[in-house]
C-alpha cells in the first residue's frame, strides 16, 4: 500500500496541495477526480517520484520513504501518461517497445519477440511485434504501455485519463483490462471525467478541489449533484436556451472524404449549432478538415449560393471559417509563446485579449505568461479564443470539449451558444450525444465517413 | 504546477545567460585591454566594428532561418559569391556602383529562392540541403574565378582588366561618417529594421508563429511556406549584403572569402538565443553575439593566437552557445 500523509505541495506561495491524505491498496482500482488546476496531476507525480513534496510524508507498505523517479520504478510504480507518444520508440518494433530495455541483457530478436508475444497477449492485444509502434492507434499503444509497465512488475499504475481519446468500445476493453489486471493485485488510480467508467470499475474514490481531499469514498453512492458539488462547489444548470437558426440554407458543401473514399453531404443555417457525433475513427475529424482545406484535395463549398474552392486552411480562413482542431498541442498552440501571442495569431491586434479570455473564462495570471503554463482545460480555451478575437462566420469545433473539465465544458457550451445568437454558424464534434443535444439544434451522425443518422433535436 | 518552479529557475538562468553575455563582453574589453595597449584604441574599435558588421548580417540572415525552424548553412559561400560577383562586376566589366551592388544582391536572393525550393518545395531537411547548396555555391563561385582572385589591373587574356575598385564602392567597407565606419551604420540600420519588423509586423510575428508551431500556423491561415521563403531569401540576401561589404573592405575579390565567416555568424546567432533568457533566436541578441565574437577573435589577433588556432576557440564558443539554448529550451518545455 502506498500511503500519504498529510501531504503539502507549494511552488513559492502557491500551495498546490493542501494537507493532503490518499491511500492506493493492491488490488483497488481508485478514481482520481477533480476539475483542471485541483491538483490530480501533482498528486500522480507525487506518486511517481518525479515532484518532491514540501512537508508530509510518504510510506510503501508502511515505510517511510523518500520517493525519486528511479526509485518508483523500483517500487514497481507505473505511469501511463495521456502524451502516449512521448512514453514510446514510435519508430522501433513493438517488442522493443513492450520489453523494459533494463531487462534485457542481450538482443536475441526472437526470444525478445517470444517474450514481448506473451505480454502483449496478457493485455489482450495480438498485433504483430516486429511492426513499429508508431503505426498503431492510440489504444492499441496505450496497451503497449501497460504491457511494459507489467514487464517491469508493476504493482501500481498510475493512468491519466487513459479513455479521454478513446472509443467507447476501445475505452470498454482497456476498463475490463484494468479490471482483470485489479484482481492480479495491481493497485490502480484511474484519473477521468466520466461518470460511467467511475461507476462501474472504482472500487474507491477522492476528489480533490484547490488541493483539499473534499471526498474519499465509493462512487457509487453519489448522486450527480453531489459529485458536481464536490468537483466545483456549485451544480449547473442542465438546460441551456439554444439560439435560434435562420430559414435560409448559409453552407452546404458534397465533401469528398478520401480516407473513407465517401462522400458526406452537410447543410448549415446561420445562427445554428449543427452538432456531428461518432466515434473515434467516424470521419469527424476529417468532415472539419475537409471544409477547412485540409484533406489534401479541392473541395468546393457553397456559401449563400456563391461557390468557392478549398485547397488550403488559408483559403478557408479567407472565407470565414474557423478550426479549432481535436489536436490542440500539436495542431492549436504555439506553447513557446505566450498566451497573448496565441490569441492574436490571427487576428493580429490585441485590443480586446483580455475581454476574449474573460468570455471564456479563462484562468490565468497574465496575458504575457507562457501558454504552456495553462491546464489542459484553459489551453483549449486559448485555441478558442484565438478565433473569438476575429470575426468568423463558420466555426468548427473538433470535439472542444475533449479533455476538459465540466465547469470547463460549460464555459464551452455558453460560448459556442452566444456565438449562434450572434448569427454564426457553429460545427461541433463530439463522441457524447448527451453533449451534442445539449448544445446542438441538428445532430447528424457519422460512421465510416458516412452520415448515419439525421435528426433535431 | 510543476511549471512555477521550472519558471523560477528559467528566470534565474535567463538572468546568467542575460548578464552574463554583457559580462562577458565587458570582461573581454578589460583583460584585452590590460594585457596590450593598442588595443583600447579609435584605430581597432573602428577595425572591431567593420568586422562584427559583416559577421553580423551573415548571422542576421541565419537568424531569420532559425526563427522560422529552418537553418540556413549556405550564408558563407553566399557571401563569398557575392564578394566575387562584386569584384567582377567592377573589375573585369568595367560596371558602375548600382551595377555592382545589384549583381552581387540578385545573386543572394537566388540563392535564398534556390535554398527554398530545395528545403520548401523538395522537403529536404534544412540542415543537409542547405549544406548541400553551400557547396553547390562555393563551387560556382570557385569555377568562375577558376580559383584566382579578382583584383585591380590583373592579367587577362590581352592585357589587364579593363575595371577597377571606385571610390564610391570601396566607401561602403572603408568610408565613415564623422568618426563612425559607414559600415557601423549600415549594420545598425538593418539590425534596427530586422527587429522592428519581427517584432512589431504582422508578417514578422507569423515567422515566430511557424517556428513554434508550423502546423498550428497552417491551421491559423498563415501562408507557411511562402513566409519561410522570405526568410531564406532575407537570409540570401544579408549575406549578399556582407559578401559586398567583404569586397568593399579588403578591395580585392578574394575567393571563397566568405566561408570562414559561417561559423562566426551560426556562434553569433545562438549566443543571441541566450542573450534575453528566451531561448529563442532573435536579433538584437544576435548582434551582441556578433560583438563578443568579433572582440574576442580581434583581442586573440593581438595576442598573436594564429587564425588556425583561433577556430578551436569558435568552435568551443559554439559548443557552449548551443549548450545554453539547448538548456534553456529544455526548461522551457
Amino acid at each position: 500500500m502506498i500511503h500519504l500523509e498529510r501531504i503539502t505541495k507549494q511552488y513559492g506561495d502557491v500551495t498546490v496541495l493542501d494537507q493532503l491524505s490518499f491511500s492506493l491498496k493492491p488490488g483497488d482500482i481508485h478514481g482520481l477526480l477533480g476539475l483542471n488546476g485541483a491538483g490530480k496531476s501533482t498528486l500522480i507525480k507525487l506518486l511517481n517520484g518525479t515532484v518532491e513534496p514540501t512537508s508530509g510524508e510518504l510510506s510503501i507498505d508502511g515505510k517511510p520513504i523518500w520517493l525519486t523517479p528511479a526509485e518508483a520504478i523500483r517500487h514497481g510504480i507505473i505511469t501511463v501518461s495521456q502524451e502516449v507518444d512521448d512514453a514510446l520508440y514510435l519508430d522501433l518494433p513493438v517488442y522493443e517497445n513492450v520489453l523494459p530495455w533494463q531487462t534485457v541483457k542481450w538482443i536475441r530478436p526472437q526470444r525478445l519477440k517470444e517474450r514481448a508475444q506473451r505480454v502483449l497477449s496478457r493485455v489482450g492485444l495480438e498485433v504483430d511485434p516486429t511492426i513499429p509502434a508508431g503505426e498503431y492507434p492510440l489504444s492499441v499503444k496505450q496497451r503497449l504501455l501497460i504491457a511494459r509497465a507489467l514487464e517491469s512488475d508493476a504493482k501500481y499504475l498510475l493512468l491519466d485519463e487513459p479513455t479521454a481519446a478513446l472509443s467507447e468500445t476501445e475505452a470498454d476493453a482497456l476498463l475490463e483490462l484494468l479490471q482483470k489486471l485489479a484482481t492480479e493485485g495491481v493497485g490502480i488510480v484511474l484519473v477521468t471525467h466520466r461518470s460511467n467508467e467511475l461507476t462501474r470499475v472504482t472500487s474507491t474514490s477522492t476528489f480533490l478541489r484547490d488541493g483539499r481531499v473534499v471526498y474519499d469514498g465509493p462512487y457509487q453512492s453519489l448522486s450527480s449533484e453531489a459529485v458536481q458539488t464536490f468537483l466545483s462547489g456549485t451544480t449547473f444548470d442542465a438546460v441551456l436556451e439554444k439560439a435560434v437558426p435562420e430559414n435560409e440554407i448559409f453552407l452546404s458543401a458534397q465533401l469528398p472524404l478520401p480516407l473513407f473514399q465517401s462522400d458526406i453531404s452537410i447543410e448549415a443555417y446561420r445562427g445554428e449549432v449543427l452538432g456531428i457525433g461518432g466515434l473515434t475513427g467516424s470521419g469527424k475529424t476529417e468532415l472539419m478538415e475537409a471544409l477547412f482545406g485540409l484533406s489534401g484535395i479541392r473541395q468546393s463549398i457553397t456559401i449563400e449560393g456563391k461557390e468557392h474552392v478549398i485547397k488550403e486552411p488559408a483559403d478557408a480562413v479567407r472565407l470565414g471559417f474557423a478550426l479549432v482542431p481535436e489536436e490542440r498541442r500539436r495542431h492549436g498552440l504555439f506553447l513557446d509563446e505566450t498566451i497573448e501571442r496565441n490569441v492574436i495569431a490571427v487576428a493580429g491586434k490585441t485590443d480586446d485579449v483580455s475581454d476574449v479570455l474573460k468570455s471564456l473564462r479563462v484562468r490565468y495570471a497574465n496575458v504575457k505568461q507562457p501558454v504552456s503554463e495553462l491546464s489542459g482545460g484553459n489551453q483549449q480555451k486559448v485555441v478558442f479564443s484565438k478565433w473569438l478575437l476575429d470575426d468568423r462566420d463558420i466555426y468548427l469545433l473538433d470535439e472542444p470539449t475533449k479533455g476538459i473539465d465540466i465547469a470547463a465544458k460549460q464555459d464551452v457550451y455558453e460560448r459556442v451558444i452566444a456565438l449562434a445568437k450572434q448569427g454564426k454558424t457553429v460545427l461541433f464534434t463530439s463522441s457524447e450525444r448527451h453533449e451534442l443535444e445539449r448544445v446542438a439544434n441538428r445532430i447528424v451522425w457519422l460512421d465510416r465517413g458516412q452520415i448515419v443518422e439525421k435528426g433535431g433535436v | 504546477m510543476a511549471q512555477l518552479v521550472v519558471k523560477e529557475r528559467k528566470r534565474i538562468s535567463g538572468h546568467i545567460g542575460q548578464y552574463g553575455t554583457l559580462l562577458a563582453i565587458l570582461g573581454l574589453i578589460a583583460v584585452f585591454t590590460v594585457t596590450n595597449n593598442q588595443f583600447l584604441t579609435y584605430a581597432n574599435f573602428s577595425d572591431i566594428i567593420k568586422s562584427v558588421s559583416i559577421v553580423s548580417l551573415l548571422a542576421l540572415g541565419v537568424t531569420f532561418s532559425l526563427i522560422v525552424g529552418g537553418f540556413d548553412l549556405s550564408v558563407g559561400s553566399t557571401a563569398s559569391l557575392a564578394t566575387i560577383g562584386a569584384a567582377a562586376t567592377l573589375v573585369l566589366h568595367r560596371q558602375e556602383l548600382l551595377v555592382a551592388l545589384l549583381i552581387p544582391l540578385a545573386l543572394g536572393i537566388l540563392v535564398g529562392l534556390l535554398n527554398a525550393l530545395v528545403t520548401i518545395k523538395f522537403r529536404l531537411p534544412d540542415l543537409l540541403a542547405t549544406l548541400a547548396i553551400m557547396y553547390v555555391i562555393n563551387g560556382i563561385q570557385l569555377t568562375y574565378t577558376k580559383g584566382f582572385s579578382i583584383y585591380d589591373n590583373m592579367p587577362i587574356e590581352g592585357g589587364t582588366a579593363p575595371g577597377r575598385f571606385i571610390p564610391s564602392f570601396l566607401f561602403i567597407g572603408q568610408g565613415t561618417i564623422g568618426p563612425i565606419p559607414f559600415v557601423a551604420l549600415l549594420m545598425l540600420v538593418f539590425f534596427i529594421g530586422a527587429h522592428l519588423f519581427l517584432t512589431y509586423t504582422r508578417t514578422g510575428r507569423e515567422f515566430y508563429y511557424i517556428g513554434s508551431n508550423a502546423e498550428a500556423a497552417r491551421r491559423s491561415g498563415i501562408a507557411v511556406n511562402r513566409i519561410k521563403l522570405y526568410a531564406y531569401v532575407l537570409s540570401g540576401l544579408f549575406a549578399a549584403i556582407g559578401g559586398i561589404i567583404l569586397a568593399s573592405r579588403i578591395g580585392t575579390g578574394q575567393v571563397s572569402a566568405g566561408a570562414p565567416l559561417l561559423m562566426d555568424a551560426v556562434a553569433a546567432a545562438y549566443i543571441g538565443y541566450a542573450v534575453f533568457g528566451t531561448g529563442r533566436p532573435n536579433v538584437i541578441g544576435t548582434l551582441i553575439g556578433a560583438i563578443l565574437i568579433g572582440i574576442l577573435l580581434n583581442g586573440l589577433t593581438m595576442w598573436d593566437v594564429p587564425y588556425y588556432a583561433q577556430d578551436i576557440v569558435k568552435g568551443t564558443i559554439l559548443i557552449g552557445a548551443l549548450g545554453l539554448s539547448y538548456i534553456q529550451k529544455k526548461q522551457r518545455t
